[in-house]
């Protein structure tokens, strides 16, 4: 990433920053400790790919629910990185209940 | 560009590989065959036993040939042959080192290909927006290639960086820039 024709020098993001940003964006979104999720980086295409496995925070509509959290972590992670997000596979393992993330 | 004749001379031998090797093994060769065969002559005249063997047995030997010499004069022979094409290929290719003249007005200017290589992958590099070792590139003659690996989600612009390797390549001198050709690759690195 360039800052600009008038700066010089570059940006650069390591995978290790890229990950935890994500880690730490998908278990906002899920409503679970980012201490449960896990998140890999890949590469589809030259877009960034995210492999999302971790709890969801207890609730009605499970499912849809994973689905919007998908299109938010992408979202988000888009704008705080600056780049571009292909694909989001999330892996639900468990369910976190209030309680329970509190007394974790 | 200065035309004095020490300056086309740098150049010219820059450019070119010198053909002194060849000459002189060739003509090391050369000479031992015309010594040895001096030193057979001398030891029949006088009556000494050969080295290896007496000029007038061997000629005998090649003109009556027997089922063994017959093996060992076309081994003999392909040898030959394939050291006399080596020779002529070197002899008149061009010679050509990977490197080429600038025109400059004064002295004389020589550029390596791996120079213009490097420039062009650098240029690629700041122009896509990559870290360093992800553009790389090859330079020969007046083509050069410029393979750019992308950041993961960051996109390339492949006319943008072919600009930018062209104006900086134009620097150095204006053939370099004219065939220039980039190569994004599919795949992109995390970081």
């Amino acid at each position: 990433m360039n800052a600009g024709p008038d700066v010089p020098g570059r940006v650069e993001i390591t995978a290790r920053a890229l990950t935890s940003l994500a880690r730490a964006v998908a278990a906002e979104r899920l409503g679970a400790p980012a201490k449960r999720v896990r998140v890999g980086l890949g590469d589809a295409s030259g877009a960034l790919s995210l492999d999302i496995t971790g709890p969801i925070a207890a609730g009605d509509d499970i499912v849809g629910r994973s689905t919007r959290v998908a299109e938010e972590v992408k979202g988000r992670l888009g704008d705080l990185t600056g780049r571009r997000v292909g694909s989001t596979r999330i892996e639900l393992t468990g369910i976190v209940r209030q309680h329970e993330s509190r007394t974790r | 560009m200065s035309n004095g004749s020490v300056e086309r001379r740098i150049r010219r031998r820059s450019v070119h590989r010198s053909r002194s090797t060849a000459v002189t093994v060739a003509l090391v060769v050369l000479v031992l065959v015309a010594a040895w065969i001096g030193t057979e002559s001398v030891l029949r005249a006088i009556g000494r036993p050969p080295l290896v063997a007496d000029p007038q047995t061997a000629v005998d030997a090649a003109l009556r040939p027997d089922a063994a010499f017959t093996t060992i004069a076309e081994v003999v022979a392909v040898v030959l042959v394939v050291l006399g094409v080596l020779l002529i290929v070197l002899a008149l290719k061009p010679g050509r080192q990977g490197r080429s003249v600038v025109e400059h007005d004064r002295g004389a200017v020589i550029v390596d290909t791996r120079i213009v290589a490097s420039t062009a992958a650098n240029a690629a590099g700041m122009a896509a927006g990559v870290p360093e070792g992800n553009a790389s590139a090859t330079a020969r003659g007046r083509r050069t290639e410029v393979r750019v690996v992308p950041v993961t989600g960051v996109p390339v612009d492949e006319a943008l960086v072919r600009d930018a390797v062209r104006e900086r390549l134009g620097g150095l001198d204006e053939r370099f820039g004219r065939s220039v050709r980039v190569r994004v690759e599919e795949k992109g690195t995390l970081a």
